[in-house]
């Protein structure tokens, strides 16, 4: 408001109307530039599946149902991308609740101790036309790790159907392996793989305001 | 052959078994009063066999327990007198670790904190009158209760830690059957084994779906005189009801109680 004070020297108001102007001007600009666009997770449409390996026979497939994200993407400048999963430890589910209960318990994933698993970027890299190199921390059982995965873009257009038409919705998919041991989580080895891979499915919509 | 060693059963009953027997006499050699700390100094064994070295930092209750106990270790075999000193020492030591070990429940589960506290010191009260076998006895039964509970509860590595204790008691036993080797323990000894007990209690209680009144009735086995014939009072009443049947009572009600809960 001091900027606007009307000044007993005309010359003054005006020239300090321009900066002001122009310094807007600039932000308005700037911020465009830097701002990537906000998408979060459509838990409906997406999915988090693990596979391990047990005793040998088979890999048991599980899944964890209840999570939450955000993607900030900017088409433009796809370095300035980041993204953040949290996801709720105490929704695995392997299709069988007594074993469901066993991965609960401090054995594994230690629910009551850690109730979150959390991703998140650190930084993004454009491989080709629509994969990208991601690195991340994975914050497991209380400690953080870094990994790496590669990431593909399967569409990035306005989604087709209510109510969600017209938004514009990013498609992911991603595979990568996790050593479960880095995290503390020993119990079962070598019965139970330590080896956990981990597939996404994530479709994301713009958040609109 | 080999197989057998690498297996955790192996693990968790042999190793604390064999390291508290054969470490209770070299302890006993430097002093009796801290020969008792080959229970713990057992169970660290077994549990860093079957766990390995906890890294730091150390985020987790699976890797404070084993790093309280080793602290308490260092503390019973750094201070052998009976002085008013060690026993405060004690018991700051046994609330501290409670404290830790529980640390992300404290705005959820104060009450169970304080409960475990109380019982703690009750505990270590109570330890300071028995000699080693009866001490020995008791942690057996009590840790072996906690370990068929804890299984049922859905969580096989607190089990695991409650048979590893049960298997380095039953080591300090045997080498004090038919008579006590020595008479009594340094304060800051009993602590470091009565604090072992209340951590995989605390491990139990707050991270894992056991029964709570399971775990509850499984706590009263360590109150539970021996023999009728030298009974002692509890809470000032002579105990009356035959040892035998109360600790099968105890025993079979706790493991009852964790299955019924494990059927849910």
């Amino acid at each position: 408001m001091l900027f606007f004070y009307r000044s007993t020297k005309p010359n003054e108001y005006r020239k300090n109307c321009i900066t002001f102007g122009f310094l807007s001007l600039l932000l308005i600009l700037f911020s465009n530039n830097v701002r990537a666009e906000n998408y979060e997770i459509d838990p409906l449409h997406s999915s988090i599946h693990f596979d391990i390996d047990h005793l040998g026979y088979s890999n048991l497939v599980g899944r964890f149902n209840d999570f939450s994200g955000n993607i900030y993407f900017d088409t433009d400048n796809t370095s300035k991308a980041s993204a953040r999963i949290e996801i709720n430890s105490e929704s695995v589910d392997t299709g069988y609740p007594k074993r469901d209960r066993h991965l609960r318990s401090p054995d594994f994933l230690n629910c009551s101790e850690f109730p979150k698993i959390v991703f998140e970027t650190n930084s993004v890299e454009l491989a080709n036309e629509s994969d990208y190199k991601i690195e991340g921390d994975l914050i497991l059982l209380g400690r953080a790790k870094s990994i790496l995965l590669n990431i593909s873009l399967n569409k990035h257009m306005p989604y087709p159907m209510p109510p969600k038409k017209g938004i514009p919705t990013l498609g992911l998919s991603a595979t990568f392996n996790i050593d479960r041991t880095l995290f503390g989580m020993k119990y079962g080895i070598p019965n139970i793989g330590a080896k956990v891979q981990i597939r996404l499915e994530i479709e994301a919509h713009k958040k609109t305001r | 052959m080999i197989q057998l060693v690498y297996s955790p059963e192996f693990q968790c009953t042999v190793v604390p078994w064999v390291f508290a027997a054969a470490i209770a006499p070299l302890l006993a050699l430097k002093t009796e009063k801290i020969a008792i700390l080959a229970i713990p100094a057992g169970f660290l064994a077994g549990s860093l066999v079957v766990n390995g070295l906890p890294e730091f930092p150390f985020v987790s209750s699976v890797e404070r327990i084993p790093i309280a106990i080793a602290i308490g270790i260092a503390l019973g075999f750094g201070n052998r007198t009976d002085s008013t000193w060690s026993s405060i020492i004690a018991v700051a030591w046994l609330l501290a670790v409670i404290g830790w070990i529980g640390w992300s429940k404290i705005n959820s589960d104060l009450w169970t904190l304080l409960l475990l506290s109380g019982f703690a010191l009750t505990i270590f009260q109570y330890a300071k009158k028995l000699t080693p076998r009866e001490l020995a006895g008791r942690i057996f039964l009590i840790a072996g209760t906690l370990g068929a509970v804890t299984f049922m509860g859905g969580s096989a590595s607190i089990s695991q830690s409650a048979i590893g204790l049960a298997s380095a008691s039953l080591g300090v036993m045997i080498y004090n059957y038919p008579r006590d080797r020595w008479r009594r323990n340094a304060p800051l000894s009993l602590v470091s084994i009565v604090g072992t007990v209340v951590l995989l209690f605390e491990r139990a209680s707050l991270y894992t779906e056991s029964s709570q009144l399971a775990l509850a009735i499984t706590a009263l086995i360590v109150f539970i005189p021996f023999s009728c014939s030298d009974p002692r009072k509890i809470f000032r009443q002579q105990v009356r009801i035959p040892s035998f049947f109360a600790l099968a009572t105890l025993i079979g009600s706790a493991l009852f109680f964790a299955y019924q809960t494990s059927l849910r």
